[in-house]
C-alpha cells in the first residue's frame, strides 16, 4: 500500500493505493476506485474500469504536476514528494510581490514608488512576443517598492514591484 | 517554372509553403535563425542557412543575408509567407534588382497598399466605400483631439503602416486620447519601424469580413469567396471562418466587386486579401488590404478547393491563371483556430517553451497546419503561433461540431495554449447563432461564467494519475521508499526479455 498526501488549490486530499502492471485499487478521501491501468507513453497514463475511458496526461512542473483530463487541467503537489511543496501564505494579504510573468520588455512604468493604487490598476506596461502587457495589481494598497524602470530588460519570476 | 524556392520565413507558414513547393516538385530551401536551429521548416527543407542570431531584425528581417542566401542557394524566387518581410516593398525591390522572382506582388503596389492613408486614397478614386477619417497622418494630441471631435467619438487611431491587429487603439472619450496615442506611437515604431498615426470614425459593433483575390500578370483577377474574421482578441483574430454566417450571393457579389476596384486602383498581381468592416446594417467599407499571402488562408482552400499557395508560385512564374470567377464556388463551411503558446488563465500571457507532449487530431475533414513537434522548443522571440486547426463539413454546424471533436484530440503538454478557450467558445450560443462583432471576446471575457468545475471523479483521477507519476519518477532514498515503482519493474522485465 502507498501514500501520498495531495494539495490542490490548498485543500489536503489523503490518497493511498496499491497497483499491479494493470490494475491499480485507490481510495481517494475514502472514495474507492478499481481501475484498470496503461502507461501510453512517458506523459499519458490510461485509467479504465466499467464504463469508464479516459487519458491522464501528466506533466511534472517544478513543484508538483499539472494533470490533464477531458481537458480540464488540475494543478496537483504532494506533501514529502521530491517535487517540494509550494507554499501558499495567504497570497493576498501583507506585502505582496509582482513578478515578471515572461522574459521581456519594461516599456512604461505607468505608478510610482509609495503610491496609492487599486486593485487591477496597471503598475507597468511590460513589451513581449511584440505584445504591450499591463502588468496588474493583485490588490489594492501601496506601492512598497517599484523595482523597474523604463527600458529594463526582465526575466521570468523578475520582482517589479511590492504592493502593501 | 521554378526549380528552387527560398522560404524567407519560419514556422507554420514555412511549413505550409515547403508543402506547396514539394506538391509541384519543386525544390524548397529555408533559411533560420539561432532560434530556430533544428526547427519543423528547417528540417523539412532540402536545404537550409543559418541566417543570424535570433532577434527577427538581425535575421528574417535582414534583406541582405537572405539575397545572399538565394544567391548562394541558386533559388529563382522567394516566398515571403506572411509578416516579417511579406509588405516590404524595399525588400520586393532588392529582390528584382537581385534577379530573384518575388512571389508576391510589385513593389509598387506593396508601398501602396502598405501605407493606409495613399491606400485609403487610391481605393476611394476607385469608388470603394470607406469609414469616415483622416487621410493625413496626424501631428500631435492636439491635432488627434480636434478631428475626433468633429468625428464623433468613439474613434480609433490606428498606424499608419500598421497590421495584424497591432498598433491601433480604440478612444471613447477625449480624456483617453494623450495616453492611446502615446502608446500607439510606440507600438508602431517597435512593430513597423515608423510612428505615423491616423484618426478614423470608429464603427459600432463591426463585423471584420476579408475577400481574397487572385491577379495574374496578364490581366485576369478573381475574388475567392470571403472570410469572416470577426472573432478576436484585441483586435487579433482568433477564429476565422469561411463562408461569414452572414453573406448572401448579393453581398459577397458586390463585395467581391470593391475586392477587384482595390485591386485594380493598386495594379494588383499576386494573391491578396482586401479586408472590410461590415456594420450592423451589412453596410460595408474599406479597410486595408494585405499584399500577401493571409494566415488565415487554409479556410479558403478548404471550402473552394483551391490550391492558394500553388496558385501564388504559378503566377510569379508568369503563368496565366486557369480560375475562372464563374468556376469558383463555395463548397461547405470551415473553421479554423488559431492555436497559440498562451496561458488563456493568466491573461493570455505568451507560454513559450519546450512541447513536452504534442497529439495531434485526426480523421476526416481535418487539416493541422503546424510549426511544431515534440520535444521543439517554442522560443520566446517570436509570435506565439504554434499551429492552425481547421475544420471542414457540408455546413457551418457540421464544421464546429467536427472542429469540437478536433480540439478535444488535440493535446500540447509543457506549454500553456489557448485550447481550453476555444472548447469554450465553440459552445457559446451567440457564437452558434453567428451573431457577434470584432469586440464579441473581449466583452465576453470580462463577463464569462467560471467554467464548469471538474467533476469529483476526475479530479481523483487526477490525484491518482499524479500519485502514481510521483511514485514511479522518484529516487530511491525517497522518505517513503522501500516500494519499487511497478513500472520501473515492467519496464526492466520487458527490457530482458528483449
Amino acid at each position: 500500500m502507498k501514500h501520498r498526501t495531495a494539495v490542490i488549490a490548498g485543500k489536503r486530499i489523503e490518497t493511498s493505493w496499491t497497483e499491479t502492471e494493470t490494475t491499480i485499487k485507490a481510495t481517494v478521501d475514502g472514495r474507492s476506485y478499481r481501475l484498470e491501468k496503461h502507461r501510453v507513453s512517458e506523459a499519458i497514463l490510461w485509467l479504465g474500469s466499467d464504463g469508464l475511458s479516459v487519458d491522464a496526461f501528466v506533466t511534472p512542473l517544478e513543484n508538483g504536476y499539472e494533470v490533464v483530463i477531458r481537458g480540464k487541467r488540475t494543478f496537483i503537489e504532494f506533501e514529502g514528494s521530491r517535487r517540494k511543496l509550494h507554499r501558499h501564505t495567504g497570497a493576498q494579504e501583507g506585502t505582496v510581490s509582482v513578478r515578471a510573468p515572461m522574459p521581456g520588455k519594461i516599456v512604461r512604468v505607468l505608478q510610482t514608488e509609495g503610491a496609492q493604487i487599486e486593485a487591477h490598476q496597471g503598475i507597468v506596461v511590460m513589451e513581449a512576443m511584440k505584445m504591450q502587457n499591463e502588468i496588474k495589481a493583485p490588490k489594492g494598497g501601496r506601492i512598497a517598492k517599484l523595482n523597474v524602470a523604463e527600458g529594463d530588460a526582465v526575466n521570468l519570476g523578475d520582482l517589479i514591484a511590492q504592493v502593501e | 517554372m521554378f526549380k528552387k524556392i527560398l522560404i524567407a520565413n519560419r514556422g507554420e507558414i514555412a511549413v505550409r509553403v515547403i508543402r506547396a513547393c514539394r506538391d509541384m516538385g519543386i525544390s524548397p530551401v529555408a533559411v533560420y535563425s539561432e532560434a530556430d536551429l533544428g526547427a519543423l521548416h528547417v528540417r523539412l527543407a532540402d536545404e537550409a542557412y543559418p541566417i543570424g542570431p535570433s532577434p527577427a531584425t538581425k535575421s528574417y528581417l535582414s534583406i541582405e543575408t537572405i539575397l545572399n542566401v538565394a544567391r548562394k542557394s541558386g533559388a529563382e524566387a522567394i516566398h515571403p509567407g506572411y509578416g516579417f518581410l511579406s509588405e516590404n516593398s524595399s525588400f520586393a525591390q532588392a529582390c528584382s534588382d537581385a534577379g530573384v522572382v518575388f512571389i508576391g506582388p510589385t513593389p509598387e503596389s506593396i508601398a501602396l497598399m502598405g501605407s493606409k492613408v495613399e491606400s485609403r486614397k487610391a481605393a476611394a478614386r476607385y469608388g470603394v466605400p470607406m469609414v469616415p477619417g483622416t487621410v493625413d497622418p496626424i501631428r500631435d494630441g492636439k491635432e488627434a483631439r480636434r478631428i475626433a471631435e468633429s468625428l464623433g467619438y468613439p474613434v480609433m487611431i490606428k498606424a499608419s503602416a500598421g497590421g495584424g491587429g497591432k498598433g491601433m487603439r480604440l478612444i471613447r472619450s477625449v480624456a483617453e486620447i494623450d495616453d492611446a496615442l502615446t502608446i500607439t506611437r510606440a507600438e508602431a515604431l517597435a512593430s513597423f519601424g515608423d510612428d505615423a498615426v491616423y484618426v478614423e470614425k470608429f464603427v459600432e459593433k463591426p463585423r471584420h469580413i476579408e475577400i481574397q483575390v487572385l491577379a495574374d500578370r496578364h490581366g485576369n483577377a478573381v475574388f475567392v469567396g470571403e472570410r469572416e474574421c470577426t472573432i478576436q482578441r484585441r483586435h487579433q483574430k482568433v477564429i476565422e471562418e469561411c463562408p461569414s454566417p452572414i453573406m448572401d450571393q448579393d453581398l459577397r457579389q458586390r463585395m467581391g466587386e470593391a475586392a477587384l476596384q482595390v485591386v485594380r486602383a493598386a495594379g494588383y498581381v499576386n494573391a491578396g486579401t482586401v479586408e472590410f468592416l461590415v456594420d450592423e446594417d451589412r453596410r460595408f467599407y474599406f479597410l486595408e488590404m494585405n499584399t500577401r499571402l493571409q494566415v488565415e488562408h487554409p479556410v479558403t482552400e478548404m471550402v473552394t478547393g483551391i490550391d492558394l499557395v500553388k496558385e501564388q508560385i504559378r503566377i510569379a512564374a508568369g503563368e496565366q491563371m486557369e480560375i475562372r470567377q464563374q468556376d469558383i464556388s463555395l463548397n461547405g463551411a470551415a473553421i479554423e483556430c488559431r492555436i497559440y503558446a498562451e496561458d488563456p488563465e493568466n491573461n493570455f500571457f505568451p507560454s513559450p517553451g519546450k512541447i513536452r507532449l504534442l497529439i495531434t487530431p485526426a480523421g476526416p475533414g481535418l487539416r493541422d497546419d503546424s510549426g511544431v513537434y515534440e520535444g521543439w522548443t517554442v522560443p520566446i522571440d517570436y509570435d506565439p503561433l504554434i499551429s492552425k486547426l481547421v475544420a471542414w463539413g457540408p455546413s457551418r454546424h457540421d464544421a464546429i461540431q467536427r472542429m469540437l471533436r478536433a480540439l478535444n484530440e488535440y493535446h500540447v503538454g509543457g506549454i500553456q495554449t489557448n485550447l481550453a478557450f476555444f472548447r469554450e467558445i465553440l459552445n457559446q450560443p451567440d457564437f452558434l447563432d453567428g451573431d457577434f462583432d470584432t469586440g464579441y471576446i473581449d466583452r465576453w471575457l470580462k463577463h464569462r461564467s467560471a467554467p464548469p468545475a471538474t467533476s469529483q471523479m476526475d479530479l481523483d483521477l487526477a490525484v491518482i494519475a499524479a500519485a502514481v507519476f510521483d511514485v514511479a519518477t522518484e529516487p530511491s532514498q525517497d522518505p517513503s521508499a522501500g516500494q519499487r515503482s511497478a513500472w520501473k519493474v515492467a519496464a526492466r522485465l520487458r527490457g530482458m526479455r528483449r
